[in-house]
């Protein structure tokens, strides 16, 4: 079963209520793994303190020119996106706007231009108990999150699989719900996180990933059952603002270790997103 | 002209309720919501819109169906896996997964596959009171969300010089990637908003390598310093060995959630106004080339 946690607004509690949800069921025993694809900003390593057992860099590839070229143009014709320039037998080419697609390998008619491996961020693979962990963490400057959140996201791993995505609708969190059984939307009862949880409903139901919601700091804010009711996605847990999940989120401790009634919150959002899944699937 | 772009690298510490109250404290001002895929700076800044622009960027693959034999070809060579087989043995386009390579087009021998530009999202021009919101709408689920957001500030700029306003305050997305490097570069000031935290710590230093690397000064407000005082202590000493001056303390307030289910501004919450004046005023002074006050960048004490 696959789990995504994702919102469209950020700081909504997508990385407590993911982490929390992996170390639940990784405690009950089942076969669970966390990953962590927001790679931009990736956290959940602050929270779980994973044992990393291996760490690969992340490429995605680009043209290279390994030869003669005789400057005839096509690669520069055939780029949709304006990636590669052909001069006077040299090839100029801007990684940051490269879609990896080959078309322009495909172009070359001498055969010049080859696919080669850059490298744009790291992949850890490790444990926490007995609860798998996966994370990608972006270079700093590079710009083509939604590649590697693609590759973190895709990394084979068996039993229940939850995933930390990035905040937004837009490519990088469409990555990351491609195959999901559902989708748990953290938002805060705020008319920021309204309006950016319809965009979030909006953007499951495009991809037939059925939507449930998860309302953070339910208490701070304004009365947004109505507002909820009308996105028609059921509400599986409200989570009240506690100071105490506040400071241990804080200092990166666990938050259902130290203050159990956010741990039985837990457990309940757990069983719900569990039936949810479940009557989706049949 | 002037352009701020206030950042956060962590999502959710307070962007967009610390731009409405910028543009506030600016009087006048060009506003530009540049997280344009969860756009919320215009819920804070009523007014009247222009009409909605069409916003168009990359193409998608199209195929004629009286003109496919359907021999799957560009199913076959196509590197997204953007073309599967459909109804009546046509294949189909997932719109979605196509990001306009061409390489179908090059497959098909029967010609079937054109390309049509595409809409990738939807912008306009509020009019406010303190001037001029440029805002935009990414389709849900579009990449290009970096060309939307150079877009939007390009159009903030013009508005700019065209009325003659001479500061142009952005609200920039999360993240460090793409639409966050089309939100930083060519800004003269990043102001970048965090709280006290493991998490948003190290998003800011990676917020911060990012300026440094568009060389773009930084500026921090720490938001709910006050939740843990420890962290902020810690941050503080991280900005400090950085050089970034910390422009000013907010205090975490239950009241403000509260006032921003209603709409209201942070301005308007008691105890806010003080230390936004303050927050103002350090940017102005950052704006006008002054170094940072000395108190501000004395490390503290590590915790």
């Amino acid at each position: 079963m696959r789990i995504v946690v994702a919102s469209g607004k950020g700081g909504t509690g997508k990385t407590l209520v993911s982490t929390s949800l992996a170390l639940h069921w990784a405690r009950q025993g089942q076969e669970s793994c966390y990953i962590d694809a927001d790679v931009e900003e990736p956290n959940g390593h602050l929270f779980l303190q994973p044992a990393i057992d291996a760490t690969r860099r992340f490429t995605m590839p680009v043209p290279r020119l390994e030869g003669t070229c005789e400057a005839c143009g096509r690669c520069q014709e055939l780029c949709a996106f304006h990636a590669i320039l052909a001069i006077k037998g040299r090839v100029l080419v801007f990684p940051e706007l490269c879609h990896s697609c080959g078309a322009c390998v495909l172009a070359c008619l001498p055969g010049v231009l080859h696919l080669a491996p850059r490298e744009i961020g790291t992949i850890r693979e490790g444990r926490v108990g007995s609860l798998r962990f996966i994370d990608g963490t972006l270079d700093v400057g590079e710009a083509r999150a939604a590649r590697l959140t693609e590759g973190v996201a895709s990394t084979p791993c068996g039993g229940r699989v939850i995933v930390d995505a990035p905040p937004g609708t837009s490519c990088p969190a469409v990555a990351t719900l491609r195959g999901a059984d559902i989708a748990v939307l953290v938002t805060e009862p705020t008319p920021f996180g309204l309006h950016d949880l319809g965009l979030a409903i909006r953007m499951c139901r495009s991809l037939g990933v059925p939507p449930v919601v998860v309302v953070n700091r339910s208490d701070l804010g304004g009365d947004v059952e109505a507002a909820l009711a009308e996105f028609g996605a059921p509400v599986v847990g409200r989570i009240p603002f506690d100071p105490r999940i506040a400071v241990a989120t804080a200092k990166g401790e666990i938050a259902i270790d130290v203050v159990p009634r956010f741990a039985e919150t837990v457990a309940g959002i757990a069983l719900a997103v569990e039936r949810a899944a479940l009557e989706a699937r049949s | 002209m002037k352009q701020v772009v206030v950042l956060s690298g962590k999502g959710g510490t307070g962007k967009t309720s610390l731009t409405a109250a910028l543009v506030r404290l600016a009087g006048r001002c060009v506003a530009v919501d540049a997280d344009v895929d969860a756009a919320n700076l215009a819920l804070l800044m009523p007014g009247q819109d222009d009409p909605w622009r069409t916003f168009t960027a990359g193409r998608r693959a199209r195929i004629d169906p009286d003109l496919c034999v359907g021999c799957m070809r560009c199913s076959e060579e196509c590197p997204f896996k953007a073309i599967r087989m459909g109804a009546a043995w046509i294949p189909v386009v997932d719109p979605l997964a196509c990001e306009g390579c061409g390489i179908c087009k090059q497959w098909c021998t029967p010609g079937a596959i054109r390309f049509e530009g595409h809409e990738a999202g939807v912008w306009t021009v509020r009019r406010t009171v303190w001037g001029p919101l440029v805002h935009a709408a990414l389709h849900v689920g579009e990449d290009n969300s970096g060309k939307l957001v150079a877009q939007v500030r390009k159009e903030g700029a013009r508005l700019g010089s065209a009325e003659n306003i001479d500061l142009v305050l952005v609200d920039g997305p999360p993240g460090i990637g793409c639409p966050v490097h089309a939100a930083i570069g060519g800004a003269d000031l990043v102001v970048a908003i965090t709280e006290p935290g493991v998490a948003a710590a190290h998003d800011l230093e990676r917020l911060l390598d990012l300026a440094r690397w568009f060389h773009v000064p930084a500026a921090i407000v720490l938001n709910k310093a006050d939740l843990h005082p420890a962290a902020s202590a810690d941050l503080r000493f991280m900005a400090a060995a950085r050089g970034v001056p910390v422009l000013v303390d907010l205090p975490f307030l239950p009241a403000v959630p509260r006032a921003l289910a209603r709409g209201r501004c942070l301005l308007e919450v008691e105890g806010l106004q003080e230390p936004l004046d303050a927050c103002w005023a350090g940017i102005q002074r950052m704006l006008a080339g002054a170094p940072a006050p000395a108190e501000e960048c004395r490390p503290a004490e590590p915790t």
